[in-house]
């Protein structure tokens, strides 16, 4: 087992960027998972530290040894495939032993080392059997077996699970984790599926377009989001595009009659505001208020029943980051740092199963995407408030 | 034209049956078999005919006495030949694979547009040319000892045309860039993720071809081998031209039966010979792909 | 790995690769660039490395009327010519067939027609010589045309069937929706696709019929005289010289339609061929 450390990867093929400047530190044990769109780069990497792409400048660290220009048959990190690779023409012990015999391992050894690993994988049993006969999953794990028994300084999973059925990916995805808390392997993950990265990784890197975006544990990665990509790959179906104002106070964006403070851009350039549409709430609008089309925003305060402020009001956050409009109230956001609250108008609804997500018009520039699990139908007006903090700006 | 003997649903129907009954032609197995039966009946006139006739030929004496003594006279006089045939085959694909497995092999890895272009060569000269090319080249006056002698300073080399090292050597370059051809096919068809996964777990690129490279294409190598084997068998023209007069390919025994001493029964006899030899190369080879099916 | 291990190893590399392309490249071209020497060497002896005498007189000769060359080349062309043109008669309709309809014993069929090829032909042409000799057709060019288009119909008929299986059914089944009659879709729809594979099987059984020796020396001799059986009688009878330029004569063909063919040689179309 050991460390991975991989500094500045540059690949290109012909014009085209694979890997740009790639620098991740992967400490001993630890399972990183690298995601990105397909393209991103992330076979590209885990292919480099196999040594199966030769990249044209960086280094990669094993530990202490630099094995940037060592052929990949000498580096001793083991991949499991996407499409697992497993001979046709050998058994499921033959395929698991082969690295073994590699290594000049006495046969007992072998024998010994080989059954290990398949009470690890639980296939106890199909020793003799040849892959063809076998399911995926248990393909799957054969693969996995095969890696582990070398005790590799890094274990490579490149795609493992997208070529199983959703309900077993689900059910794996979980066994690998245990299997690699309990060997203490220095994993990659690599995978396009956001949601199997957060939930099995001690750290994720994103990759897009063969740049690192974004590299921290999971919660930091989900509630803090670098820039607007990495925003809208973890979870954000929401992306408004609001040209940039400024004024004594600083860069802000209008949205909905709000003040929302922006990163300071040209005068007129666009800033993209992004949320996840489960983290914004829905309230229809009890009719009275502002007429039946409830678009738009009036500044004024407009006193609506139960505590919800008038359209586009934000609410005084603990630091001043923008100027206290007059009235709202400072509603149970998220840490106490206030809301934002909108209105908008239902144009329409998706049926997602357990939850109905709505396509919601504020003002006339902005469409919303927010769930909620209640039935709402299309013209009625809304009300939305999203915790300050869960309101990205970039 | 006949109609479907069977309602079937348009859509849905797949494979052969599908594409007839697809085509309006319903129940048309027949109907197809009328466009085959042209080419068919010229293959059963000109080939299937004279195949039984040397069978029957090889067991009818002119007169229609059953008999064996062209058998007889054929291992009499050509036994030592017929063990040559055998054995300077077997070289001839011992050499043919172990050429066609390395270039393959190494192609498999490298990309190498010169060695590309070259070890298909052979491919477009036609065999007869191969037997005179080698005449020219190998013969004790020829173009190899001649600039052998000027290398090696040596004054007489030994002719290779009319020796059996000339003879494995004619077949071998005429015969190793279609098993080449064939191997690396097979070998490029072999996804990179079973080479990879290999190296990945330490395998360098000599253990990747003997166990990870050869078995999965082992269809393919036994039928460039099998097909080498065949063309090498019942080639005329090369031992015709190359080789030594004593002893000499079963096709020219055949040849000369005929051709000099009118001995229809005896070549006949030897042509039975050489099917054996074939079949039994076949059969194993038909067995072994049953076994893996 | 050190650098300098690294180095020798790349050397030791560059090294073998210059060896090996050495020692293949001699014994690929040494034949072939005697055969072309001879054709030009009016004189030479042992143990000159080159004619002392060289000079385009046994070319001159062969093209002269004095040879039998010419007239062995028409000969040869026209029947090429004429096998091809049978053999496309056969194998068109028998590829269409095997590649759209379900022929009965379809599968034993196909290998039946493999067996010319996979199979010992000589004693099929000397048991078809004696037959050809009852009929009056040894000796004579419709025996050797027949003769030709055995080996040919293997080549002629495997070509076709996979080239009709490769252009997709529902390509006709569009024309026939729109009001083509079955043979009409043939001819507009599914014959243009398939050109470039029966150009493929033409440019074969051409060759193979330009080529072949045993059976027309074994049926045709001694009245019909192809190239192939001049070349033998030249180069058993030693005159390496106008061996040598039939042989070249012979192969320039081969090498201009194989280079054509080299876009259908690649490795991984043949290769699939062969499982």
């Amino acid at each position: 087992m050991a460390s991975l450390r991989t500094v500045g990867l540059v690949k290109t093929y012909g014009n085209v960027y694979a890997l740009r400047d790639v620098s991740l530190d992967v400490a001993e044990g630890e399972l990183v998972a690298v995601l990105g769109p397909s393209g991103s780069g992330k076979s590209t990497f885990v292919r480099a530290v196999a040594g199966f792409v030769k990249v044209d400048s960086g280094a990669i660290h094993l530990g202490d040894r630099d094995v940037t220009r060592v052929p990949p048959e000498k580096r001793n990190t083991a991949m499991v495939f996407q499409n697992y690779a497993l001979w046709p023409h050998m058994t499921v012990a033959q395929n698991i032993a082969y690295g073994l015999r590699i290594r000049r391992w006495t046969e007992d050894a072998i024998r010994r080392k080989v059954a290990w690993a398949l009470e690890l994988v639980d296939l106890v049993g199909l020793e003799n059997r040849l892959p063809s006969q076998l399911s995926g999953g248990q393909q799957q794990r054969v693969a996995l077996a095969r890696a582990l028994v070398v005790d590799p300084d890094v274990l490579l999973l490149d795609e493992p699970l997208s070529n199983l059925d959703a309900k077993i990916r689900y059910r794996i995805r979980f066994e690998i984790k245990k299997l690699q808390k309990q060997l203490k392997l220095t994993t990659i993950y690599i995978t396009h599926d956001q949601e199997e990265a957060l939930s099995i990784a001690d750290k994720v890197a994103i990759l897009d377009r063969g740049q690192l975006l974004q590299y921290g544990a999971p919660q930091e990665v989900y509630a803090r989001p670098a820039n607007a990509f990495v925003a809208e790959f973890i979870g954000a179906s929401t992306v408004v595009r609001v040209p940039v104002r400024r004024d004594a106070q600083g860069s802000f964006i209008d949205l909905g009659g709000a003040r929302i403070p922006a990163p300071a851009k040209a005068e007129g350039e666009e800033a993209m505001v992004i949320f996840r549409a489960d983290e914004m709430e829905l309230e229809p609008e009890q009719g009275a208020g502002a007429g039946g089309t409830g678009a738009g925003a009036t500044s004024a305060g407009v006193p609506g029943a139960a505590g919800t402020a008038a359209a586009g009001v934000d609410v005084p956050a603990a630091a001043g980051a923008a100027t206290p409009d007059a009235g709202g109230t400072d509603g149970p956001g998220g840490d106490g740092t206030g809301f934002y609250v909108f209105r908008g108008t239902v144009v329409e609804s998706m049926y997602l199963g357990a939850r109905v997500r709505y396509e919601v018009r504020v003002g006339d520039q902005a469409t919303f995407f927010v769930d909620s699990q209640r039935a709402i139908p299309p013209g009625q007006p809304v009300s939305l408030r999203i915790d300050r903090e869960k309101l990205y700006v970039f | 034209m006949e109609s479907p003997t069977q309602v079937q649903p348009r859509a849905g129907i797949a494979g052969r049956r599908g594409i007839a009954v697809r085509l309006g032609l319903g129940d048309a197995d027949y109907g197809g078999l009328l466009l085959v039966l042209p080419a068919l009946l010229v293959l059963l006139l000109l080939y299937v005919t004279p195949l039984v006739l040397s069978i029957y030929r090889s067991f009818v004496t002119e007169w229609g006495e059953l008999t064996t003594e062209f058998y007889r006279k054929a291992f009499d006089f050509y036994f030592e030949d017929m063990l040559y045939t055998v054995g300077i085959t077997t070289v001839v694909l011992v050499c043919v694979f172990a050429v066609s497995v390395t270039i393959a092999s190494y192609l498999r890895f490298v990309d190498w547009p010169l060695l590309n272009f070259l070890y298909r060569i052979p491919l477009f000269i036609p065999f007869l040319i191969v037997g005179h090319a080698m005449r020219v080249f190998l013969a004790p006056h020829g173009t190899m000892n001649l600039l052998l002698a000027r290398v090696l300073g040596v004054e007489e080399l030994p002719g290779l045309a009319f020796h059996w090292t000339g003879l494995v050597l004619s077949y071998v370059w005429k015969q190793f860039p279609f098993a080449t051809l064939l191997t690396l096919g097979a070998f490029k068809s072999i996804n990179d993720s079973y080479i990879e996964a290999a190296q990945n777990l330490g395998a360098g690129r000599v253990r990747v071809v003997f166990q990870v490279l050869l078995p999965m294409a082992r269809p393919t190598v036994l039928v460039a081998l099998v097909l080498t084997y065949v063309t090498t068998m019942g080639s005329l023209t090369i031992p015709l031209l190359v080789g030594p007069a004593r002893p000499v390919m079963l096709p020219v025994d055949m040849a000369f039966r005929v051709t000099y001493f009118n001995d229809w029964g005896t070549a006949n006899a030897l042509g039975v010979v050489s099917y054996l030899l074939v079949i039994v190369v076949a059969y194993y080879y038909l067995r072994h792909l049953l076994k893996e099916s | 790995m050190n650098a300098h291990a690294l180095n020798l190893a790349r050397i030791a590399h560059m090294t073998l690769r210059i060896a090996g392309v050495t020692v293949l490249g001699f014994f690929i071209f040494g034949p072939l660039a005697s055969v072309a020497i001879w054709s030009v060497a009016l004189q030479w002896y042992w143990p000159h490395a080159l004619p002392q005498e060289v000079g385009l007189r046994y070319w001159v000769d062969a093209f002269s009327g004095r040879s039998s060359v010419w007239s062995a080349l028409t000969t040869s062309l026209w029947v090429a010519v004429i096998v091809v043109a049978c053999a496309l008669a056969l194998s068109v309709p028998a590829g269409y067939a095997f590649a759209r309809f379900r022929i009965p014993l379809g599968r034993l069929l196909l290998v039946l027609f493999l067996m010319p090829k996979a199979f010992p032909q000589l004693p099929i042409f000397i048991n078809l010589a004696e037959v050809f000799y009852r009929y009056n057709l040894a000796g004579t060019v419709p025996g050797v045309i027949l003769v030709h288009l055995i080996a040919s119909l293997v080549y002629a008929v495997w070509i076709t069937t996979a080239t009709f299986r490769s252009v997709p059914v529902e390509l006709e089944e569009a024309a026939i929706n729109l009001g083509d009659s079955r043979l009409k879709a043939f001819f507009r729809i599914t014959l243009p696709l398939a050109l470039p594979g029966i150009i493929a099987s033409s440019i074969f059984v051409f060759l193979h019929s330009l080529d072949e020796f045993t059976g027309t020396f074994l049926v045709g001799a001694p009245y019909v005289q192809t190239l192939p059986v001049l070349m033998y009688t030249a180069s058993m009878g030693y005159n390496m010289q106008m061996a040598s330029v039939i042989a070249i004569l012979l192969t320039i063909p081969a090498v201009v339609f194989m280079a054509i063919l080299e876009r259908f040689l690649r490795a991984e179309y043949i290769g699939r061929l062969g499982v």
